[in-house]
């Protein structure tokens, strides 16, 4: 075995053994040789250090591994490490220089083909399948990265066609906070107010191809989103329990509830508010911005079921007198089943209903004749989505909203009372594509409380980063 | 109402003490297990998935974000397994530690040496591809040491006083791992360090023919894992998905088909009559899958071929009751060996 006659370990402990024998004799000799008169103790003290240091030595080479004598099978196994890997991989998985810096983009495609038994269904949202034939619902783009170690940003253009006109909207832009203390997060630009939860989602993560009824009615046709700053915080309990204060203008076509501009046409009935005229303001105070304020809670009823809760409301001044208040009042509910052996998310069932409440003071109008009042709306939806086979969902939803107060209510489209129903089967290919078959019936006042049937075709194509989703 | 009461206020107290261990939150079980052997007790470690749980299509539950909140350290799996929930529950927790790029997040894919990166110019026409390789590295038994290596330097990190602790386990679990891996006779004659690097660089073959310390060749001093697959070496294997390559690659099996014929995609019928043929002209034994895939294709596999189906779990806990790392792929061996030593 290579001049080895006991392994290292056998040999380091016989030369410790030495070693003590050695110091033990050093200890004893002066006793002895100092009778004899020759060397001095000094020079036997330097001899005897010597001694030790070369055993030392000798012993610290023995534990050395790089001058130990090496057998034949190190030497043919070092021969062996030492020849290039025949090992298939590819190394540590290493991005490339532009993937790390660059903003991650991925790119949606929404597509309705659209029939109802109604020429004019009275659809009121911005990615609603209207009108009859095809559309380019929405095409959204999404570019998101880290900014630096404090800060996110994540920007969201989206287009659409109608009546053969492109347009380009930024429907988010925010920057947010990564590192701020005491479970805060601060968020600034424009974004999806997060009021209740159907309000801060994208059209694509829809289950149904409308929006629900009250958020037209309430916000504008993409619900509510503007410039503004947002401050969030999760509290130190066992469970998740969320508060956030957020303060966004509150103007434009999505403000409608607050300091909505009108247009010029004064027969158009969305441009009033009950049959109240809206003054084109500009922002003199926090009054006249949207004051956001929600809580949210979620708890885990079992491994496989999860609730989640919130309530929320919006303060602000509205477009009917230079100081009258508008207050909306919103309560959501989410509760998804799941087992844990589902297969690529499947089977599931879902419930999510949501309800909101405007109550709105409106300044006397003597131009139309509309009292000093304060006009009260509801509007609420309850939805549940049952994934009953690998990739399948079947969904159902009813859709209610009412108005009181007001002039000529049952002719106006966003106050007037109207139920819906809708059901949707879906199929998912994979996780980027879906095919939605919608069936739709509507009863509005506003349509004369006629039923109006609704067909629509829906798809998704999605390229790019691989999103993540949301709870 | 004095229960109700008291329920409320520690319901608001915060979920950990400050002078509490390393708070680990890892997103797979077996991530959990390994952090565990290195951690001991100055650890406290939650898995995100469970056990026989999808970890690719996790919902992003809220309680994830008040599990992640106070967290010292988050593992992660890496190579965009967690991709499709991971993003909002770490943004959502408001803790700057665990995101990426923060000081306790912990890619446990650092060290490893990754199969399958897709070439140049790869798209989703392939299928669920994953751009930075095959996520499934810790079906290979021996990938846990580089794992142990990454969470055991981001626990002394967090806890440096624990260095030596954390250390000093390590090498305990590299130990127990090598020897119930190449049995006690071979690392005591060669050492596991050596051994690793021989099997990674995919020498061990030779190395084992070289004779040891009697004159005999190593391969007589062959035990565990390594042993009881050694007679299967070379053989073919059907799987679902991919997540078995680091296995077969360990193990010198050979990963023929996958049922799945594009990774993501559900098996056309022209494809499951391929794999069907082709399970009968290699006679091949076994094919192995999912807890959480599909089943009508495998039935249909196992009707017309006779083929056995063996539903392997992929994380610690999946066979149930088995809670650390070497038990797991222990049952996963012994699994496999008895399939393919089944009669075909």
């Amino acid at each position: 075995m290579g001049g080895t006659a006991f392994p290292l370990k056998e040999r380091a402990r016989m030369d410790r053994f030495r070693l003590q024998s050695l110091a033990a004799g050093l200890l004893l000799a002066p006793l002895s040789r100092a009778q004899g008169q020759e060397p001095t103790v000094e020079e036997r003290l330097r001899a005897a250090e010597e001694r030790i240091r070369r055993l030392e030595r000798e012993l610290g080479a023995q534990r050395t591994p790089e001058t130990a004598p090496r057998s034949g099978l190190d030497e043919a196994l070092d021969r062996l490490l030492a020849k290039p890997s025949e090992a298939p991989g590819a190394g540590p998985a290493a991005p490339q220089a532009s993937s790390l810096l660059n903003p991650r983009i991925s790119v949606d495609l929404l597509f309705d083909a659209a029939a109802f038994s109604r020429e004019d269904p009275g659809l009121f949202g911005g990615h609603d399948p209207v009108p009859r034939g095809f559309k380019i619902t929405n095409l959204e783009f999404v570019f998101e990265n880290a900014v630096d170690p404090y800060f996110d940003l994540t920007v969201i253009p989206v287009m659409s066609v109608e009546e053969g006109e492109t347009g380009l909207e930024l429907e988010e832009a925010y920057g947010k906070t990564r590192a701020l203390p005491g479970n805060l997060r601060l968020l600034a630009g424009e974004w999806f107010t997060h009021f209740g939860r159907h309000n801060s989602m994208h059209a694509h993560a829809w289950e149904f191809s409308t929006i629900p009824l009250f958020l037209p009615r309430f916000f504008g046709p993409d619900g509510f989103r503007n410039p503004g700053l947002e401050l969030s915080w999760i509290a130190p309990t066992s469970f998740f329990l969320e508060g956030l204060a957020s303060l966004q203008q509150a103007d434009g076509e999505n403000g409608r509830s607050f300091s909505f501009e009108p247009t010029d046409d004064p027969t158009d009935p969305t441009q009033t508010l009950g049959g109240h005229s809206l003054l084109d303001e500009d922002v003199e105070g926090v009054r006249d911005l949207a004051t956001t304020l929600r809580l949210s809670a979620s708890t885990d009823l079992s491994e496989t079921t999860t609730l989640l809760g919130g309530v929320s409301a919006m303060f602000g001044d509205n477009a009917t007198g230079p100081h009258e208040r508008t207050a909306i009042y919103g309560a959501d509910l989410y509760l998804r089943w799941k087992p844990i052996e589902a297969r690529r998310g499947f089977p599931f069932v879902s419930w999510q209903t949501e309800a909101a409440w405007r109550d709105l003071e409106a300044a006397a109008d003597p131009s139309t004749g509309a009292p000093d009042e304060t006009l009260d709306d509801f509007g609420g939806y309850s939805q549940v989505v049952w994934g009953f086979f690998d990739r399948w969902t079947a969904g159902g939803r009813v859709d209610y909203a009412n108005g009181d107060g007001g002039l000529a209510r049952s002719d106006d489209p966003l106050r007037d009372r109207r139920a819906r129903g809708a059901l949707a089967l879906t199929w998912y290919p994979t996780e980027f594509s879906k095919l939605r078959f919608e069936y739709g019936l509507d009863r509005a006042a506003h349509l004369d409380d006629r039923l109006v049937s609704s067909f629509v075709l829906q798809l998704e194509f999605l390229i790019g980063t691989h999103a993540a989703h949301k709870f | 109402m004095k229960t109700l009461i008291s329920t409320l206020l520690v319901s608001f107290l915060p979920a950990t003490s400050a002078a509490s261990p390393v708070r680990v939150v890892a997103t797979l079980p077996s991530l959990k297990a390994i952090c565990e052997e290195v951690g001991g007790d100055r650890v406290t470690v939650e898995a995100l998935c469970a056990p026989r749980q999808d970890p690719h299509f996790l919902d992003p539950k809220p309680s994830f974000i008040a599990t992640l909140r106070d967290a010292d350290l988050l593992l992660v799996n890496g190579l965009d397994y967690e991709v499709g929930w991971l993003g909002p529950i770490t943004e959502g927790a408001r803790n700057p530690r665990i995101v990426r790029g923060g000081s306790g997040f912990v890619d446990c894919s650092a060290g490893i040496s990754v199969l399958e990166v897709p070439a140049a110019g790869a798209s989703r026409a392939e299928g669920d591809v994953h751009p930075f390789g095959n996520p499934h590295y810790l079906t290979d038994p021996l990938n846990a040491l580089p794992v142990a290596d990454t969470i055991a330097s981001a626990l002394a990190r967090a806890a440096p006083a624990e260095a030596r602790y954390f250390e000093e386990r390590r090498k305990a679990f590299r130990r127990r791992l090598e020897e119930a891996f190449f049995g006690p006779a071979l690392l005591a004659e060669v050492g596991g360090d050596r051994l690793v690097r021989l099997a990674e660089s995919g020498r061990l073959e030779e190395a084992l023919a070289l004779p040891g310390a009697t004159g005999k060749p190593l391969r007589e001093s062959l035990g565990g894992w390594l042993a009881r697959m050694a007679p299967h070496a070379g053989k073919s294997v059907v799987t679902y998905h991919r997540d078995w390559s680091y296995f077969a690659r360990r193990f010198g099996l050979t990963v023929a088909a996958n049922v799945e014929p594009k990774p993501g995609i559900e098996p056309s019928a022209k494809h499951r009559e391929e794999v069907r043929e082709l399970l009968e002209r290699g006679k091949i034994p076994f094919l192995v899958t999912r807890p959480f895939v599909e089943r009508r294709s495998t039935d249909y596999l196992k009707e017309k071929t006779g083929v056995s189906v063996l539903v392997l779990p992929l994380e610690v806990g999946g066979f149930g009751g088995e809670r650390d790392v070497v038990t797991f792929h222990g049952k996963v061996v012994e699994e496999v060996a008895g399939a393919l030593a089944a009669p075909g």
